[in-house]
């Protein structure tokens, strides 16, 4: 490999990946599937930031309504267009991760017996 | 579409596991999401969400869609996964304990507890449940060497973590509530270790109770195939301290060999001063991780020498040492595996030449300095250091045959420079029948690195060598394993694990829920196929 095909793949690299990440990370736990699309927004300022994305509002849990944490990445490309339009364009990916909703751990059996059910067919080998 | 309390739809077109090693389409408009239901009591809530699986197979089955519960992603294979829809079942959470009516009289008459028992939803993840179950003085009582997974999952692709007198995380479990159809959900326990009263069963509702040995362990490590597991019934026990003695380069000697061939901690008393004459202290978790670029297997050169960690459970108190949090500063970023991968892929030749150099700079920051301390198992095994894109391999082999084993990867890595490090893992053999820890003391054998080119190479030629030199191994079912066939497996687990684990599919699930419940990988592996007829009985 020469010298120019080393530097092309490192260009290539950096604008295929992610080249600046930020976590905030109270727990590492979330509601949700990692890198689900529906936890995931482009957002864009513009001219120099005067004109900003609005807020975030994540549809968490009401019962829980808290985040676990926040990533934001710059790309290569974020960069270059920055870059390019002189910071008249800025982008930025932000993911969220809600907090699990966790009900408090329930006892079974400390009271009357479970409302009547069909009883269960039990099979034994 | 009006959708039952507590499903969502989650359209997502396409999704990517944690680790970013691959891609799944998906049917958008078969992905959902469950939450716990807004109902007022803890029993509709979970009943309701029993409903809302079978919601879903109906769904499934009258669209002629592929459905799978996915877990948190961590899978590095497509096992957990389908070109269908994906099921977020994440936020399941709710959790129980026991009161002693609940559980069948046989239970406790052979001295054990309802105390210890915890059951969860399939969403808890590992460490939700340590945040459930330390402030009520209990610990499960094995983990994997993180705990971010969801239990459903952990289970389901058989973690394992390194608890050599135990075993994997599957051992833990000892009832199932499975989902099985629109009109099916059953309890499924061993014959052998009957665990729940009728009114426990009463309590979930079910349309069957079933105690037999080869259905639950099939069930246990399944992948999401037998239906959706909604509840998750483990044995816990009193909370315990995981105390580490951990040395960075012990010669690879015999003492080292007798280690990993016999569980022999002897040898180690010079490099580890070991508890070993203490009897509140018992080894409970081994690991030894190698640099294959720095690595001796005559151990002449200490400095070439192997890690080794031993963890002593003792009994909890309060005023230990603990483990210290993680140091300030910079740590290598979500990209830059991914960048290396890059990097290499379009270096060629020259990568032999600059794998060694960045494996040995990247070496030292897979260690943290917790020789002394000792933590609860959240503390010991929390949340994963590897961020962003990875590889991992794990091959399970007899723990006899780890220095072959070792030897080999040593010639080849000679030839073909591994870009990452290799981690063992010595764990109890599994009763679950496709548990990939299958062997009386399975050395699980972890390959650890950059995604790419090299990687694969490298472990497709370790499979291979190991296939010529007939040394028995299996493939962690959650790792990479794109090698793994019909033929393959039916070598690794035998006709009859194989074939006994097909009839119990089948048993469980009708033909119309199996359709919704396979997937690609399945395919590839003959495991969706229908089961071999027993030969009729000889009169």
């Amino acid at each position: 490999m020469t010298p120019f095909q080393a530097i092309a793949a490192l260009v290539l690299a950096g604008g295929l990946s992610g080249c600046m990440t930020t976590r905030i990370a109270t727990v590492y736990d979330c509601d949700g599937v990692v890198n689900d699309p529906n936890s995931t927004r482009l957002v864009t300022a513009y001219f120099w930031g005067l004109k900003q994305p609005t807020d975030i509002k994540p549809p968490c849990d009401s019962r829980s309504n808290h985040l676990n944490s926040v990533t934001v990445t710059n790309t290569f490309g974020h960069f270059l267009l920055s870059l390019v339009t002189v910071g008249i364009v800025t982008k930025q990916r932000v993911s969220w991760c809600c907090a699990p909703y966790m009900p408090a751990v329930d006892t079974l059996g400390m009271g009357p017996a479970a409302p009547s059910q069909p009883s269960s067919a039990v099979r034994k080998p | 579409m009006s959708l039952p309390n507590g499903i969502e739809a989650r359209p997502m077109a396409e999704w990517t596991n944690r680790h970013e090693n691959f891609t799944q389409r998906l049917t958008p408009s078969a992905c959902f999401k469950l939450r716990i239901p807004s109902l007022p009591t803890s029993q509709e809530q979970y009943r309701q969400t029993t409903s809302n699986f079978q919601w879903l197979i109906r769904y499934g089955i009258e669209h002629n869609v592929r459905l799978r519960a996915l877990g948190k992603g961590w899978s590095f294979s497509e096992v957990a996964v389908t070109d269908g829809g994906l099921v977020d079942t994440m936020a399941l959470r709710q959790s129980f304990a026991l009161k002693p009516t609940m559980v069948t009289p046989a239970y406790q008459t052979a001295g054990r507890t309802a105390d210890n028992l915890f059951f969860t939803e399939c969403g808890m993840s590992i460490v939700g449940l340590e945040q459930q179950l330390e402030p009520r003085g209990k610990s499960i009582r094995a983990s994997g060497a993180s705990n971010g997974q969801s239990i459903a999952g952990a289970l389901s692709t058989g973690t394992h973590g390194g608890a050599f007198r135990f075993g994997a995380l599957p051992e833990t479990v000892v009832g199932l509530h499975l989902v099985t159809g629109p009109d099916r959900h059953v309890w499924l326990e061993r014959a052998s270790y009957p665990v729940a009263s009728a009114k426990f069963t009463d309590w979930l509702g079910v349309t069957e109770v079933l105690h037999e040995d080869d259905l639950f362990n099939a069930a246990l490590v399944s992948f999401g195939s037998f239906g959706f597991i909604h509840g998750v019934l483990l044995e816990v026990e009193p909370l315990f301290l995981l105390e580490d003695f951990s040395a960075y380069r012990v010669p690879y000697r015999e003492g080292v060999k007798q280690l990993m061939t016999h569980l022999d901690l002897t040898g180690l008393q010079q490099w580890l001063p070991l508890p070993l004459q203490d009897p509140t202290r018992q080894a409970y978790h081994l690991t030894i991780i190698i640099n294959p670029h720095q690595f001796d297997p005559t151990g002449a050169d200490p400095e070439r020498g192997v890690y080794v960690q031993l963890l002593f459970k003792t009994p909890y108190r309060t005023d230990y040492p603990r483990r210290p949090a993680p140091a300030p500063g910079f740590t290598y970023g979500d990209s830059t595996l991914g960048l290396i991968e890059t990097v290499l892929d379009h270096l060629g030749s020259l990568s032999t030449t600059l794998v060694p150099a960045l494996v040995n700079r990247l070496y030292p920051l897979a260690f943290e300095k917790t020789n002394g301390t000792a933590g609860t198992i959240s503390e010991t095994f929390d949340n994963t250091n590897i961020r962003g894109k990875a590889a991992s391999a794990a091959i399970g082999i007899d723990n006899h045959d780890v220095p072959r084993v070792l030897t080999e990867i040593h010639l080849l890595n000679k030839q073909l420079p591994f870009p990452g490090i290799l981690g063992l893992r010595f764990v109890k053999g599994t009763r679950a029948t496709l548990g990939f820890t299958r062997f009386p003391v399975t050395a699980v054998l972890e390959f650890d690195g950059a995604e790419g080119r090299d990687t694969r190479r490298f472990l497709e030629q370790i499979w291979v060598r190991l296939e010529t030199l007939n040394i028995a191994y299996t493939l962690h079912w959650g790792k990479i394993n794109f090698n793994l066939t019909e033929t393959r497996l039916r070598r690794m687990y035998g006709e009859a694990a194989v074939n006994s684990w097909l009839h119990s599919r089948h048993h469980l699930l009708d033909a119309p829920t199996r359709r919704v419940f396979a997937n690609a990988f399945m395919e590839r592996c003959g495991l969706d196929k229908e089961p071999v007829p027993s030969p009729s009985p000889v009169a």
